[in-house]
């Protein structure tokens, strides 16, 4: 347990200078992508023009985009009227969660996904077949196809730093210390530390997405002030993990995230009864048949 | 509105056709195997007309697998162990328990096998292929018993596999490999109906038209429970799959899946027919069944993109 690694995102202290994703992008060789004018409707669709509602130009992972710094920009108490008092910009750099059961990995048809030493999730290039089953799988949209290698990507907490005992790229640009690498026992020790003294500055909003460490707290500004929070366990936990300020759906994150895998026997069950079933219907037509010409003889003959 | 977290997973018309015509394949066989069980003497020759349709099809099943996916070579990493997946043991096949799609893979390998024998009995039968101890082997109850099974784990495995997801619509109710398997069944069925129309086996014609009510009436009974447990989830879903015009959903839905998939059978083909319709007519039947199942392919593969756009 204690050589598991991983990642504690601290939302609270980010400023969304994006050096983690410029990090990203240079230590994994992943080509820049300058937006493209929204103008074009393929690239809106696919997330590659300029988004036009935001700051953040990125918008969304990708198969290019490992990490991404998503802008939340909550101007005013309602973001429905023109009341433009009282803004707040809250910040996170999201990336796969590499979570300790992780939907993707289970059903890759192929073992292309692995569970790494480290406990990260990797990907190996040259066994995946592109089938995209672990795209629709993911709870949290992490995992992208992309279209020119034929092949899915993400964040593979950069493996082949960790194999030469470095941390990772993006925790290694970050600036304020938002993003933090180690082993996942001592940043849960230190992410319960960070809620625990932001509670005692006043700053009840904060809470742990990822693992349940006992804390919970009231939002304090923005449009869900006043809301109840506390710390959210999901997937069995995620090796990498959130300190946010607001509810996980805010973020983009699913309150409830879940493995697809909870469908695979009742889905399988039922398949299993229908068929039962088809198949009685199947040999009642042909009885039916056998009691119609029966019918019509005895007709014929009582005729007769 | 919806609030989806998921990516959807792109899959285009390739794998909507390969499924379509998978679930042809699959319900072909299990007819013919029907026919085997339930059916006389004067039906054998529709079985055996049949018998020719499944292999065929399967043999198309991975081209098109292929063509969408792009790398012909890396396929067979579905089934063998690519010696860069270390992590999964050293065994040389590959197998996650876990994957519907190992699941469906490995059931079409084994369902081609017996889909290949089927088509060897037909040749014997035709008079094209002399094989003696042909026959009792493919006519053999155990046999044609396991060749049902994994024909049915074949048509119904796609619909288990995008039940084991995240997505919106696929994922919100048990019933997809249910109603995948009856549409499978269906397509086998109206395959069968139109075989025995242009033969003029009037009494298998009779039989056959009897159970493509019977399964449409069952399939339209699942149909409106799986459309209720959308409703149950009130995330949108249903919304997505039956008012969604996004990439046409919803009238592909409505007119194709629930009008010829499921009406026309049920108000042409039962006992007391509601449209009379001339025995002529079976083979038109039969082909706007077989659009209908298309259609709820079509409907159902592309509903969980509408619900990520909407």
């Amino acid at each position: 347990m204690s050589d598991l690694r991983g990642m504690f995102v601290d939302t609270s202290i980010c400023t969304g200078c994006k050096a983690c994703q410029v990090a990203c992008k240079e230590w994994n060789e992943m080509a820049p992508g300058v937006p493209l004018p929204m103008e074009d409707e393929a690239a809106v669709r696919e997330h590659r023009a300029f988004t036009g509602n935001s700051y953040d130009n990125t918008s969304h992972l990708s198969a290019t985009n490992w990490r991404h710094v998503k802008f939340i920009e909550q101007i005013g108490p309602d973001p429905r009227s023109s009341d433009r008092s009282d803004p707040r910009w809250l910040m996170m750099s999201d990336s796969c969660k590499h979570c300790v059961q992780a939907g993707c990995l289970e059903v890759c048809p192929t073992g292309a996904l692995y569970r790494t030493e480290f406990g990260s999730v990797d990907i190996h290039q040259d066994v995946c077949i592109g089938c995209r089953y672990c795209v629709g799988a993911c709870p949290f949209g992490v995992i992208a196809f992309n279209n020119r290698t034929g092949r899915v990507n993400k964040c593979i907490l950069c493996q082949d730093r960790l194999e030469i005992g470095m941390g990772t790229a993006c925790a290694k640009a970050c600036p304020t210390s938002s993003l933090v690498f180690g082993t996942v026992s001592e940043l849960q020790s230190m992410a319960s530390d960070r809620v625990k003294l932001l509670h005692s500055r006043g700053q009840t909003d904060a809470y742990i997405y990822g693992w349940d460490l006992g804390n919970s707290g009231k939002i304090t500004a923005g449009p869900n002030k006043g809301a109840a929070v506390k710390d959210v366990e999901v997937v069995g936990g995620l090796n990498v993990f959130y300190l946010l300020l607001d509810k996980p759906e805010v973020y983009g994150l699913p309150a409830h995230a879940s493995l697809p895998q909870r469908n695979f026997v009742p889905s399988a069950g039922v398949a299993l009864i229908s068929a039962a079933v088809l198949g009685v219907t199947g040999l009642a037509a042909f009885r039916r048949r056998r009691m119609d010409e029966n019918a019509a003889d005895q007709g014929g003959s009582n005729a007769n | 509105m919806p609030t989806s977290y998921v990516l959807p997973p792109e899959w285009e018309w390739p794998i909507t056709l390969a499924l379509f015509i998978a679930g042809i394949a699959s319900g072909a066989y299990a007819t013919m195997g029907l026919i085997h069980f339930a059916g006389d003497k004067s039906d054998q020759p529709v079985a055996h007309r049949l018998a020719f349709i499944p292999l065929p099809l399967m043999l198309l099943v991975p081209l098109l697998l292929i063509v969408d996916l792009g790398q012909p070579g890396r396929f067979l990493n579905l089934l063998f162990r690519s010696s860069g997946a270390v992590e999964r043991g050293p065994s040389p096949f590959m197998f996650n328990v876990n994957s519907p799609m190992n699941w469906g893979s490995w059931a079409m390998v084994f369902f081609g096998a017996f889909a290949a024998l089927a088509f060897a009995d037909a040749l014997h039968h035709s008079g094209r292929l002399r094989v003696a101890w042909l026959e009792p082997i493919s006519h053999n109850i155990v046999v044609l018993g396991v060749g049902e099974v994994l024909s049915l784990v074949v048509s119904g495995y796609s619909g288990v596999l995008v039940n084991v997801t995240n997505q919106g619509v696929w994922s919100d109710t048990w019933l997809m490999g249910a109603l995948f398997v009856f549409f499978s069944e269906l397509s086998g069925m109206a395959v069968a109906l139109i075989l025995s129309d242009r033969m003029k086996a009037t009494r298998t014609s009779s039989a056959l038209r009897l159970a493509l009510f019977y399964g449409a009436a069952v399939s339209g009974v699942i149909l409106v429970v799986f459309l209720a447990s959308l409703a149950a989830q009130q995330d949108g879903s249903l919304a997505a799959l039956v008012v969604s015009f996004h990439e046409f959903v919803a009238p592909v839905f409505w007119i194709g899946a629930v009008g010829l998939g499921l009406l026309v059978p049920l108000l042409t083909l039962g006992p007391r027919r509601v449209i009379p319709v001339p025995n002529a007519s079976l083979s038109v039947i039969g082909l706007l069944v077989l659009v209908g199942v298309l259609a709820f392919r079509y409907a159902m593969f592309f509903s969980a993109i509408s619900f990520v756009q909407s």
